[in-house]
């Protein structure tokens, strides 16, 4: 009987391998390599403060809320307050929009403001700088510039001439829309941080600006814009009439206003709108809103146009005032005439034209004026700051600086875009800025370092750690590269109104609420997340080339095999994978 | 040593994947065959065995039996066939094995031709389509394959694609817990014999789930049926204007399409009703 | 002690004491009663391996191959048209080396469809890689069966043990089937490692290159070479522990003989009877009974055939074109030879048609009177 027959003998007679294709570099050839580069959303671009929306999303689509809202504050200081009042550029240009609806990204924000811890330790600086910055307004410009000297290092005083701080977001903004105690509790994080808000300190009356210049080594003036304009008519020093800004600035600092029985409030902006619904809540019943363009052209958001229909007030489109009448000296009415829309002007939208012979009486005895707003620069002259015909303060677009060295400028006194939203990038801006300055870097060269797109905005976690979240803030993902197909549809999930109109006009109660906890994560699966890679698997799953590896933090690719066939990249439901150049194909 | 975009490569790492290591693979003369390398080498890492074209059942069926016989029934006895390998040549023997519910996992990559030889058509190719054999257009329609294989009541079957891989995998797991004949019947798309660019396979089996044409559902016994993913309801002719296969294809022919599709789906649905779940 | 059985239970017998672990089969008359006996064996309890149902020959070889590759002893057995649909997996056995045993019960193949014992099915595999043995009767086919295992599994090549339909399949014979301990001793368990091992595993039969290909066909060929000693050892030791054996070949009075009939199978019984009869009437006729077809006996049938002048083959079976499969066989081995016998081939029985002791001894007497015989071979029937 022969040996037992052993496996070595069977190799011998029949084919039996053992060898790996592996040894078959098959990538070498290819001439494309797939790169994983998280992108920026275009949100993210839309955004003027640059809010890193997508990782934000996506940190809450994994229960992070208190990072998602980390992320969030590495930018924007101010999370609760627009996430109720920002117009939310972003949602224009979201992509879901293409697919279904927007994602409600300001809903997302309120939410995360509201249920989401801040851990100020974390947003303390490593290092503590010895200058001394001095900021003037605590408004939403004032506020943010502090907010990011502060964690530059910097130690940061802010003056504020009124009573209270926070400027247009206490003293214009109704409680209704946002809530006092919500402004107290984000500017109070911002104390938490160091910084030291002197307030019923008015620079340029009790606090000379040369004193200031002399203890700091930089100055921020974010001085708003509080003073109305004038409607330019005839009749407009009758009694009755005042400003939209000095109305809705007394009302906040709680004192009454008495309105006549029938209000009308000249504008389409915001703060007509605040105006109005304030006037409501004060009792009046007529009001009728006079705007002289259509109702496309508002410049108030399109929520809050609605939600003052819903109160009964009335708006009057394509009309303009001609003139105030009298009777008895008393206020009695609005002379208009109405108005078509021309060709566009100089702001882009179209100009509105007079129909002549097309007046009419609107019975008025009360008016409110709301067509504009101007900066109080008057005392700046004495430094010899540049300010302009508009009371604007001159600055430098990408610098913040104004004529006089040390001395910046943002917000509505620098004629910045007259949203919330804008005013905080330019108070982030000229944290930059003044950085810059006080570091002898040139600014520009930083700001296109953390630039975001082609946009006005950077990103502040950049410019502290560019490895933390790494990205190219240059490329914003188009929808056509939405892999779609992985999406299910789905509705928006808007925010509910706490109140009936009904109930809402009694008082002035938060009307909008915020996404209930248990809805939260449907709109959150919504989002996209466009361009940040969510490690949802799918390159690593559908490789035929097993050539993506899945490590702790992230992919890896591996060129030896990999064919460039580029799956993976279109595939890829948001865009993360680009296809770059490979080792082989034509040198 | 697959094309570049390989849906077949790219299904049978997700089935290996959940399967592990303790898992016997049978594979055919077919793409697989050439994927899986010439001597000395192999592109897998467990035992592998290079049948015959119409055998892949009863092979995997004779080492699932040689397995219980020795005791070691924690190996998984697998088999990759393509659909000329299961809708035609191996339809007998597939039969049979089911019939025995010999205890094995058989994954059908459905490509829809004999891709390796060179893009003949076989009984899974769709009617109208292009191939080397049916330049103007296939006479025949596409075989059901799923009916045939319900009416031989193994103890599970699904359809799986990789457009969904979780699906896919969770299938595969379940397959391998139950005992006796498993079907799983994938739609692998093919960039070379589909005519498309490479990088579009995933979202062609996608868009194949999508549109309803490959719905992705579960039969039990024969008798049990469950849809497992729910479709967009996408119109056919997003699946079909990114193949070239269907260049040719009219107006009149996508809507005869559609239709049909729809109508499937409607079918299918009715068999889900009433079913325990 | 010896019972009666039928051939197709004879094997049944063997297949149950060889310890098959697996039997695979698809039923085609004259095979039926062992897949019958067999599943009887597994109904009852006594068979030790598991049986797989298949839908066809070509999946129960299939079916085989695969669990004979995993690691068991595997079984199968067919006829006729069923070998015929077998054809691709024989091929495929034999490459893969696998020692599975095969039982061929030999029954003519269609057109025209008819049943009768026939040796075209198997003689026509010839060419597949497969040892060849054809039984005389039912204890030669137990017999076979038990060393068919030991041979292959040493040599890691497939055994078809081939049987005459109805003659031998179906007649009842007196058989002595030895013990289990006896079979136990003569063949021990299967013990060929697997070649699917998930520890180490390996890809099994893929695609190689010509020179590669070239050179695993000729280790198959040398290795076959090497079964000759092997089926001689193994004879020897069945012979020592059972008590019975058989030679490749049988020579009967063939060392003066004038003549020298060639036949197998249960023809063989027949041709013993004419032979006897010749040579009570004072004719040299001698008588060799083929066993072996693969490993063909060349040597052997030299040895026995170097002074024979005359030589007359029966086959059971045609190849168009040529004649008597078993006649060109001989011939072959024949050529080498200084003085080679004249050969004269004969067909009769195909599809089991009668062939008695007269007209074998016909057949012997005419051969010997030929002069210089034809090399297309003579049709020889009952009814002509």
């Amino acid at each position: 009987m022969n040996d037992r027959i052993t496996i070595e003998d069977i190799k011998q007679i029949a084919p039996f391998s053992q060898g790996s294709t592996e040894i078959f570099l098959t990538g070498l050839w290819s001439s494309r390599k797939p790169v994983h580069i998280d992108k920026t959303s275009p949100c993210r671009h839309a955004c003027p403060i640059g809010n890193d929306i997508a990782r934000a999303f996506y940190e809450a689509s994994m229960g992070h809320y208190d990072e998602a809202l980390r992320i969030f504050r590495q930018d924007n200081p101010l999370p609760g307050v627009c996430g109720r009042v920002c117009y939310h550029p972003c949602e224009v240009l979201c992509n879901r929009k293409e697919y279904d609806e927007a994602v409600n990204i300001r809903g997302f924000e309120r939410f995360l403001a509201d249920n989401g811890k801040v851990d100020i330790g974390r947003e303390k600086p490593a290092h503590l700088r010895k200058e001394r910055v001095a900021i003037i307004g605590s408004g939403p410009a004032g506020l943010s510039a502090s907010y990011h000297l502060t964690r530059l290092g910097f130690s940061v005083t802010i003056f504020e001439a009124l009573p209270e701080p926070g400027g247009m977001l206490r003293y214009g903004i109704p409680e209704y829309r946002l809530p006092k105690d919500i402004l107290d509790r984000e500017i109070g994080y911002i104390r938490d941080l160091g910084v030291e808000i002197r307030t019923g300190a008015r620079v340029g009356k009790d606090l000379p600006l040369t004193d200031m210049r002399n203890d700091y080594q930089a100055l921020f003036l974010a001085l708003g814009a509080h003073g109305g304009t004038e409607l330019g008519i005839k009749g407009e020093h009758l009694p009755g009439i005042m400003d939209g800004v000095t109305y809705l600035r007394t009302i906040n600092l709680g004192k009454k206003v008495r309105l006549g029985k029938k209000v009308a409030v000249i504008g389409g902006g915001n703060t007509a709108i605040d105006c109005a619904r304030t006037a409501r809540r004060s009792g009046a019943k007529d009001i009728t809103i006079i705007y002289r363009r259509s109702r496309t052209e508002m410049p108030a958001l399109a929520e809050d146009v609605e939600g003052t229909e819903k109160e009964g007030i009335k708006i009057e489109l394509l009309a303009a005032p001609r003139r105030l009448i009298s009777e008895n000296g008393k206020l009695s009415g609005i002379e208009c005439v109405r108005m078509r829309l021309g060709e566009p002007d100089a702001s882009g939208r179209p100009r509105p034209i007079p129909v002549e012979g097309s007046e009419f009486l609107v019975s008025v005895d009360s008016v409110i004026s709301a067509t504009g707003q101007a900066p109080q620069t008057e005392f700046l002259k004495e430094l010899g700051l540049l300010v302009d015909k508009n009371s604007v303060i001159e600055i430098s677009c990408e610098t913040a600086a104004t004529n006089i060295e040390g001395i910046f400028a943002g917000g509505d006194s620098a004629g910045t875009r007259a949203f919330v939203a804008d005013a905080i990038a330019s108070g982030k801006q000229g944290a930059l800025a003044i950085s810059c300055y006080l570091d002898g870097i040139d600014i520009k060269k930083a700001f296109k370092n953390h630039q975001i797109g082609d946009q006005p905005s950077f990103s502040f976690q950049h410019l502290l750690d560019p490895e933390h979240y790494p990205a190219d803030l240059k490329k914003v993902v188009p929808y056509n590269k939405i892999n779609t197909l992985c999406f299910p549809h789905g509705a928006r999930h808007d925010n509910p109104d706490n109140l009936t109109p009904k109930e809402a006009v009694k008082n002035f109660k938060e009307v909008a609420g915020g996404i209930d906890p248990s809805q939260m994560p449907f709109e959150i699966y919504r989002c996209f997340k466009c361009g940040t890679c969510t490690h949802c698997d799918l390159c690593f799953l559908l490789c035929p080339d097993i050539s993506i590896m899945k490590g702790k933090d992230g992919y890896s690719v591996r060129t030896d095999f990999c064919k460039g066939c580029s799956q993976c990249a279109t595939t890829c439901p948001r865009n993360v994978i680009e296809m770059g150049e490979g080792s082989g194909g034509r040198k | 040593m697959a094309c570049p975009g390989c849906g077949e490569a790219s299904t049978m790492r997700l089935v290996l994947k959940v399967l592990g290591e303790k898992t016997i693979v049978v594979i055919l003369p077919s793409c697989v065959g050439v994927i899986s390398a010439t001597f000395p080498n192999s592109t897998f890492k467990v035992p592998c065995f290079h049948s015959a074209f119409e055998i892949a059942a009863p092979t995997a069926a004779g080492i699932a039996n040689a397995l219980k016989v020795q005791g070691r029934e924690d190996v998984t006895a697998l088999a990759f066939a393509g659909d000329g390998g299961t809708f035609d040549i191996g339809l007998q023997s597939l039969s049979g094995a089911a019939d025995r519910n010999d205890n094995f996992i058989y994954v059908c990559l459905d490509n829809e031709a004999y891709m390796n030889t060179g893009i003949q058509s076989s009984s899974s190719t769709p009617q109208g389509v292009w191939t080397m054999t049916t330049p103007g257009g296939r006479r025949g329609r596409k075989k059901k394959f799923m009916q045939i294989i319900a009416a031989h009541r193994m103890p599970y079957a699904a359809t799986a694609s990789i457009g969904n891989p979780h699906d896919l995998m969770a299938k595969i797991r379940k397959a391998k817990d139950i005992k006796g004949t498993k079907f799983i019947h994938t739609l692998t798309p093919c960039p070379t014999g589909w005519r498309m660019p490479e990088d579009l396979s995933a979202k062609a089996a996608m868009l194949a789930v999508e549109t309803k044409l490959f719905p992705l559902y579960e039969i039990i016994d024969g008798t049990e049926y469950r849809i497992t993913y729910q479709p967009q309801g996408l119109p056919v002719s997003e699946y079909l204007k990114i193949q070239g296969r269907y260049r040719h294809f009219t107006d009149k022919d996508v809507a005869a399409l559609q239709q049909e599709v729809d109508e499937e789906w409607e079918q299918l649905v009715a068999k889900t009703k009433g079913c325990r779940l | 002690m010896k019972i009666l059985l039928k051939g197709n239970y004879a094997v049944a017998e063997a297949v149950r004491l060889a310890r098959v672990q697996l039997v695979a089969a698809y039923p085609i008359t004259p095979q039926t009663p062992i897949y019958e006996k067999l599943s009887d064996m597994e109904n009852e309890g006594t068979l030790p391996g598991v049986m797989m149902r298949t839908e066809s020959e070509h999946s129960a070889m299939a079916a085989c191959i695969a669990a004979s590759l995993t690691g068991v002893r595997t079984f199968t057995a067919t006829a006729s048209q069923g070998l015929a649909l077998m054809h691709e997996m024989l091929h495929f056995a034999s490459g893969n080396r696998v020692p599975i045993v095969m039982c061929n019960v030999n029954r003519v193949v269609a057109v025209p469809w008819a049943f009768g014992s026939d040796q075209s099915d198997s003689l026509s595999q010839r060419d597949t890689g497969w040892l060849q043995f054809y039984c005389e009767d039912a204890q030669e086919a137990f017999d076979t069966v038990i060393q068919a295992y030991r041979v292959a599994e040493q040599v890691l090549l497939p055994v078809m043990v081939a049987i005459d339909g109805f003659f031998t399949s179906h007649f009842i014979e007196p058989i002595e089937i030895p013990d289990q301990a006896s079979i136990d001793a003569f063949l021990p368990s299967f013990s060929i490692p697997t070649r699917f091992n998930e520890a180490d595993p390996a890809y099994i039969a893929n695609v190689v290159n010509p020179e590669q290909y070239m050179g695993y066909r000729q280790r198959s060929f040398e290795d076959m070479e090497k079964t000759r000693s092997v089926i001689q050892e193994a004879n020897e030791e069945y012979q020592r522990i059972i008590g019975r054996g058989y030679g490749v070949v049988e020579a009967v009075n063939t060392d003066d003989a004038e003549i020298v009939l060639v036949t197998s199978g249960a023809m063989t019984s027949t041709a013993r009877v004419a032979i006897q009869s010749l040579r009570d009437r004072g004719l040299k006729a001698g008588l060799l009974k083929m066993k072996a077809l693969r490993p063909f006996p060349t040597r052997e049938v030299q040895e026995i055939l170097k002074n024979t002048p005359k030589v007359a083959v029966i086959d059971r079976n045609i190849s168009l074109g040529k004649g008597g499969i078993w006649c060109q066989e001989l011939k072959a081995a024949l050529y080498p030879l200084d003085r080679r016998p004249e050969v004269t081939g004969y067909i009769a029985g195909i599809c089991g048609a009668d062939v008695s002791p007269d007209m074998i001894e016909d057949m012997v007497m005419k051969a010997l009177e030929r002069e210089q015989p034809d090399d297309l071979p003579i049709w020889v029937r009952r009814d002509q």
